[in-house]
């Protein structure tokens, strides 16, 4: 058996973190990740994807190890799934994103969802921390509906682009605010980080602009006190009553298992494996599984709810000529009929809203099949989701390569859901008719996505009658065990992009941890 | 691909372009070695020509170069693809013009490669199996039209609607090059530029 003061299971934006700061107070930390490694910075993965055209993959999991089954849902799950070093983060969009203060008490101010166990007020010098960390280019001087701040941007916006600009006039005259978007990209040079040059292709930034989690940890490798042990799945923890506990885990492509003793564990495996992984870990003190003493992994899953609508203008609006992010609207976040539904946040973007069909009239005479790039604008409705009893992630009976249960994910809107779709269809009519195109079309309420926003698995309470973890991440009752991340979140992150809210949290516990250790 | 071109072209029963990668009786003897490689100049040459010929002015065409060359080095069976694609484009030529692709002008290279982008289903995708303009054909003809649609023509055409495509329409870039954080709040003009 091996052994470490702390490990961390998922090399994710959450491990990440944790594994910066501690490395960085000398503490020595070993990481499990159980997909590939991921070279950084992603210039490789760049030209790859974008000028050849290959989707390589040896950065991809194995199917018999990297599966789940659903229902309820009208995507792929696995499709939102990187599992591999850096996780999801490392192909993220960047939008980094404050909660309202009002998302923490949806129950007491509103009446739906449950309250936190932490105050926006206690959360907000590590979103400072946060944005400083992972470089937030941004402004509120635009956006009057942005909460407080106590420390500035790290670095000025990314002005709205030449479409956005004139959307933004036409919504003004409607009394709608259309502003930029703070985002996890570098508005210029940030310490040893280039200055973003607009390629476009922000899904693998070749020259590490738009922020990935690697950029952390080879910094944390650097120190020499950081191990990460990649195509390593951890099957089960075993919890020491005094503190911490075993590691069981397997190298891929073994046939044996080996386990590993850590002081500390941090689970931040993402809300779907980290509740897996607890429920997978059963013992005779935890029979239904690690911190589900209350009945409450795996309970409380949330996605965002995002539908998309599309307009189209005659002018040409020439959109998506900046690869990142530009128009937002926080309008609609607290609107006076919150409680009736959910909230609701706007992207309005210069995004590339239309794909000429891959056809062979397209390819035979390009131009007018392409032409209609050129007025078509999207809108994204992003939804808050409150936990449901009908939502939740649990053991499914097909197994991985070596006999656990994946993870089943069982979905069902409420009848709540359903009026927030309502609620968002009306935003964008509000849109639609303060920016007059000459044609629009918008999702139904069945045709969501979830953002690749997976959250509230492993929920943050006072007790485990309430929840799996307190406000530090660390499971009630279970010494030295962490689960930490989007899984903490009570329902979703309001209707804000999560990784921000992430990112401070493991802050937040790393600061615990560094305390405490 | 050329398989098609002649049939398209003229009407006529005869494939051509394909008969030096297929049997007296028309059987498909190659098989497509999964060997990566260094792209010889006359295939690469080749492959250019019809790229030059598609994408007319509408940009650059380096970047296809770079493609074509990286995928022959690093993804099994382009190589070699690639080097029978040239061959029965190169048959085409041949029987358009007597010469070979690379030394025939604007104009045939453009009917060729017109033709060969003829095909009777517009809705379907690109990289899927096409459905082929004749019956005409046998399996091996078919077998390797359907390679060099997917492979080569298909391909080609992804690179363009993601790159020249983008210029055709009047943007001065298109995404993947460095465009700086400036200019895209500019308006552009008729001639492409933001100002």
């Amino acid at each position: 058996m091996t052994e470490s003061r702390i490990a961390i299971i998922g090399s994710g934006i959450v491990g990440t973190t944790i594994a910066y700061q501690l490395t960085g107070q000398g503490h020595e930390v070993v990481i499990f990740e159980k997909g590939p490694g991921y070279p950084y910075p992603h210039a490789q993965q760049w030209q790859e994807n974008t000028v050849y055209f290959h989707d390589n993959p040896d950065y991809s999991l194995a199917p018999d190890l990297k599966g789940s089954t659903t229902d309820g849902i009208p995507f792929s799950l696995e499709g939102e799934r990187f599992m591999r070093v850096g996780g999801s983060a490392t192909a993220w969009e960047g939008i980094s994103i404050r909660m309202m203060p009002t998302d923490f008490q949806t129950r007491t101010l509103f009446g739906y969802g449950d309250d936190w166990a932490i105050t926006y007020d206690e959360l907000e010098p590590y979103y400072g921390q946060a944005e400083s960390l992972i470089g937030v280019s941004g402004t509120d001087d635009d956006n009057p509906f942005a909460p407080p701040r106590s420390t500035p941007y790290p670095m000025g916006h990314f002005p709205l682009a030449y479409d956005d600009q004139i959307m933004q006039v036409r919504l003004a005259e409607a009394g709608i605010t259309l502003h930029t978007t703070p985002q996890a990209r570098t508005r210029e040079t940030y310490g040893d980080r280039a200055g973003c040059q607009n390629f476009g292709t922000c899904r693998f930034c070749p020259i590490g602009a738009r922020y990935s989690p690697n950029y952390h940890l080879t910094k944390a490798i650097a120190t020499g006190l950081c191990t990460v042990m990649t195509s390593t799945t951890v099957r089960r923890i075993v919890p020491d009553a005094n503190g911490g506990g075993v590691i069981v885990y397997r190298e891929n492509d073994d046939a044996e298992d080996q386990e590993h003793r850590a002081d500390v564990i941090i689970v931040a495996a993402g809300a779907v494996e980290s509740a897996r992984l607890l429920l997978l870990s059963t013992d005779a003190t935890h029979p239904d599984g690690l911190g589900n003493a209350g009945g409450w992994v795996g309970r409380g899953l949330a996605f965002h709810h995002v539908w998309e609508g599309r307009m189209f203008y005659d002018e040409a609006l020439y959109p998506f000529r900046f690869g990142g992010w530009t128009g937002q609207s926080l309008q609609f976040v607290d609107a006076p009929t919150r409680g009736e539904h959910a909230s609701v946040k706007v992207e309005f973007s210069s995004r590339k809203a239309y794909d000429a069909p891959r056809n062979w009239e397209t390819a035979r005479d390009p131009q007018p099949a392409l032409a209609p790039l050129l007025g078509w604008r999207q809108m994204i409705l992003q939804a808050e989701v409150p936990a449901s009893d009908e939502k939740f992630v649990a053991l499914s009976g097909e197994l991985d390569r070596y006999g656990d249960p994946f993870a089943h994910v069982h979905y069902t809107f409420t009848d709540f859901d359903t009026a927030t779709y309502d609620f968002s269809r009306a935003v964008f009519d509000q849109f639609v008719s303060a920016t007059r195109p000459t044609r629009s079309e918008f999702a139904p309420v069945d045709w969501w996505t979830s953002g690749s926003h997976h959250m509230g698995t492993c929920r943050m309470g006072t007790s485990a009658d309430d929840s799996v973890v307190d406000s530090f991440g660390q499971i009630h009752d279970v010494p030295g065990i962490f689960v930490v991340g989007g899984s903490n979140f009570v329902g979703t992150s309001g209707a804000a992009n999560p990784t921000l809210t992430m990112v401070a949290l493991a802050l937040r516990t790393a600061e615990l941890l560094l305390e405490t250790l | 691909m050329a398989l098609a071109l002649g049939a398209l072209g003229t009407g006529a029963v005869a494939v051509v372009g394909l008969d030096r990668l297929l049997n007296d009786d028309g059987t498909q003897t190659l098989t497509f070695d999964p060997s990566t490689g260094e792209l010889d100049a006359d295939t690469l040459a080749t492959l250019m020509a019809l790229v030059r010929a598609y994408v007319g002015d509408n940009g650059a065409v380096a970047h296809y170069q770079a493609y074509f060359t990286w995928r022959a080095a690093n993804l099994p069976e382009y190589l070699s693809t690639y080097q029978a694609f040239a061959v029965a484009l190169d048959e085409a030529a041949h029987e358009f013009s007597g010469q070979s692709f690379t030394l025939t002008d604007d104009a045939t290279r453009q009917q060729i490669l017109r033709y060969g982008l003829t095909l009777p289903d517009p809705a379907s995708a690109l990289n899927d199996p096409q459905i082929l303009p004749t019956d005409d054909l046998n399996e091996s003809e078919r077998a390797l039209w359907v390679r060099f649609d997917r492979m080569v023509i298909g391909e080609m055409v992804n690179v363009f609607l993601n790159t020249n495509a983008w210029i055709m329409l009047g943007y001065p870039a298109y995404p993947g090059q460095a465009r700086g954080l400036e200019s895209y709040q500019l308006p552009i003009d008729a001639n492409g530029s933001e100002s």
